[in-house]
């Protein structure tokens, strides 16, 4: 674990706008969660309602980030078990979102749009019609890939019955997102707690009880076409009106606020408790990996070790690198030393793929 | 369906005296506060209600009554309601019961605050260090107001995270950590008997 002290820095040294961009670098690619759950639980403290039009846009990018999110997952995890094809086009794909998070923002990803109060940029007519043209691409080449991945026996035989944990010990772990929607798990915070824009929009949650990897492939895919529906929804009813709420008097100190956001990964919470110097006196973020992690050793229980980077990519907890792995035999006390590549190699060259 | 009405009544008819306040400030949110003493018996309720865990916070509140406050947060899903048990315990004594054994998620939040605050919490299962780093000084807890955001102790040498024995007849390989710039670097220790994964650290 490496602690950056986030928290602590927060609570002493700046203010309560400045933390939303702080927050937005608590993760590399879902950023917009967290400065969104941050600036709820600032609102909610203060007593604050923000204008609709800023909640609609809050959604938007919210899903903007879950596509790309879960495009960049399915790529990594093609990559993982050897399957760069799906890593090449799922990230082709995810491309062009990409660009137009750059056009709507000034940035690919950390976009710095969610402020507590509202959001700083306005979605235009003329983005909205280049969204929407956006979407429609990326939906028609996803259902080619969903096919492809559906009707693909490798996929299938690297990822069934791989990182298995039933339902009830998924309950028992608390483990969140697409990795508890896989394993029978019902729940979702933008159904179950609507924030935002999401009590008008229309989605299913998809929830499948294999319990294993593959259930995290299905669930990840349908969510993004579910997030392409909501993205269509928001712009489509979106009101018109101003975009930042101003705060009309100070924030009172020592109240409680809890909000939570549903990540591309899971569920983000943070719970906040103001202070007295325009700044929070607690402020404490769980991200989604945080309790999905937890559940790892569960899933990788017998479980083969080739399996180990796709069980672990599975939870998605931005794994981008295995810097170096060391083998140590205890029985006779020697040492390997295993390089990325090497590893990678064991889990890609994994022969008797489905035992 | 439940209402914060009904998690009210059966709360406060079960303990009583226990539950010292609640807070309602939005339809959706309740805080209560509850005695330390029975945190554990709470918490399990909120469980049996069809609660899930979601995190713990842990707080400093020396300068104002000399306690280090602690939250348990939780999350009825089917009623929208998020419930937040706030309990203390004197900086003197902090000890609190431990819920890991009943609800293993909130391991690593304790274990933070063993590190981060210096609480103590009885019967938890594995109290070993989470986040602060092997060499860090005993008795100097970062999220405690007194100490400044920017300390640095000196580094120290022959320290080193202790793992948990692996099993009989098993080969440790480590993995890790996974790339140190990003947000959720980890390390494993696997325990493996020729390829099949036996445990892990």
């Amino acid at each position: 674990m490496v602690h950056r002290g986030l928290e602590k820095l927060c609570q002493t040294q700046v203010t309560y706008n400045e933390i939303p961009f702080i927050a937005e670098r608590i993760c590399g690619i879902c950023g917009s969660v967290h400065a969104t759950s941050y600036s709820q639980a600032v609102e909610l403290a203060a007593g604050l309602k923000i204008s609709r039009r800023a909640e609609f846009i809050r959604t938007i990018m919210l899903e903007i980030e879950r596509v790309h999110s879960h495009l960049l997952w399915l790529g990594v995890a093609g990559h993982l078990i050897g399957f760069d094809t799906v890593f090449m086009q799922a990230w082709r794909v995810r491309e062009s979102i990409m660009w137009f998070g750059e056009k709507l923002t000034g940035n690919r990803k950390t976009y710095g749009m969610i402020v507590a109060g509202g959001v700083r940029r306005d979605i235009t007519p003329e983005l909205k019609d280049e969204l929407l043209g956006v979407l429609k691409t990326i939906e028609k080449e996803l259902i080619t890939i969903h096919k492809a991945i559906a009707g693909d026996g490798s996929i299938h035989r690297r990822t069934k019955g791989v990182g298995c944990i039933t339902t009830e010990e998924t309950k028992l772990w608390s483990l969140v997102g697409p990795v508890a929607r896989a394993r029978g798990v019902d729940i979702d915070t933008r159904r179950d707690h609507p924030y935002a824009a999401y009590d008008e929009m229309q989605f299913d949650v998809p929830v499948v009880d294999s319990c294993d990897v593959w259930g995290t492939v299905v669930v990840r895919i349908l969510e993004t076409f579910e997030a392409i529906k909501i993205i269509r929804q928001a712009l489509d009813k979106m009101p018109g009106g101003p975009i930042m709420t101003e705060f009309s008097e100070d924030i009172k100190p020592l109240q409680h606020a809890i909000a939570a956001v549903e990540a591309p990964r899971g569920e983000v919470v943070h719970y906040l408790i103001t202070g007295e110097e325009n700044r929070p006196e607690r402020w404490r973020v769980r991200a989604p990996t945080y309790p999905n992690l937890q559940g790892v050793p569960a899933m990788l229980l017998n479980d083969q070790f080739a399996d180990l980077p796709i069980i672990i990519g599975s939870i998605d907890p931005c794994f981008s690198c295995t810097d170096r792995v060391v083998r140590v035999d205890v029985r006779s006390g020697t040492m390997t030393h295993l390089t990325n590549s090497d590893l990678e190699k064991i889990s890609r060259a994994k022969k008797f793929a489905g035992r | 369906m439940l209402t914060i009405e009904d998690v009210k009544k059966q709360l406060k008819d079960k303990y009583q005296n226990n539950i010292k306040n609640f807070e309602s400030p939005y339809s959706t949110r309740l805080f209560v506060d509850v005695d330390k003493s029975r945190i554990r018996d709470v918490s399990n309720e909120i469980i049996k209600m069809g609660g899930r865990y979601l995190v713990s916070v842990g707080y400093d509140n020396i300068a104002r009554d000399k306690t280090l406050g602690l939250i348990h947060n939780f999350s009825l899903d089917t009623d929208d309601i998020f419930v937040c048990l706030r309990t203390a315990a004197p900086v003197d004594n902090p000890e609190f019961d431990s819920i890991t054994p009943d609800i293993p998620n909130a391991g690593w939040s304790e274990r933070e605050y063993m590190d981060l605050l210096g609480m103590k919490f009885k019967g938890h299962p594995k109290p070993k260090k989470l986040i602060l780093a092997d060499d860090w000084p005993a008795g100097i807890y970062p999220l405690r107001k007194e100490v400044p955001w920017n300390l640095m102790p000196p580094a120290a040498e022959n320290v080193a995270y202790q793992l948990d024995e692996a099993p009989e007849g098993c080969t440790t390989i480590p993995v890790g950590p996974f790339h140190p710039t990003l947000h959720e670097p980890a390390h494993f220790a696997v325990f493996v008997d020729g390829e099949t994964i036996k445990g892990c650290d």
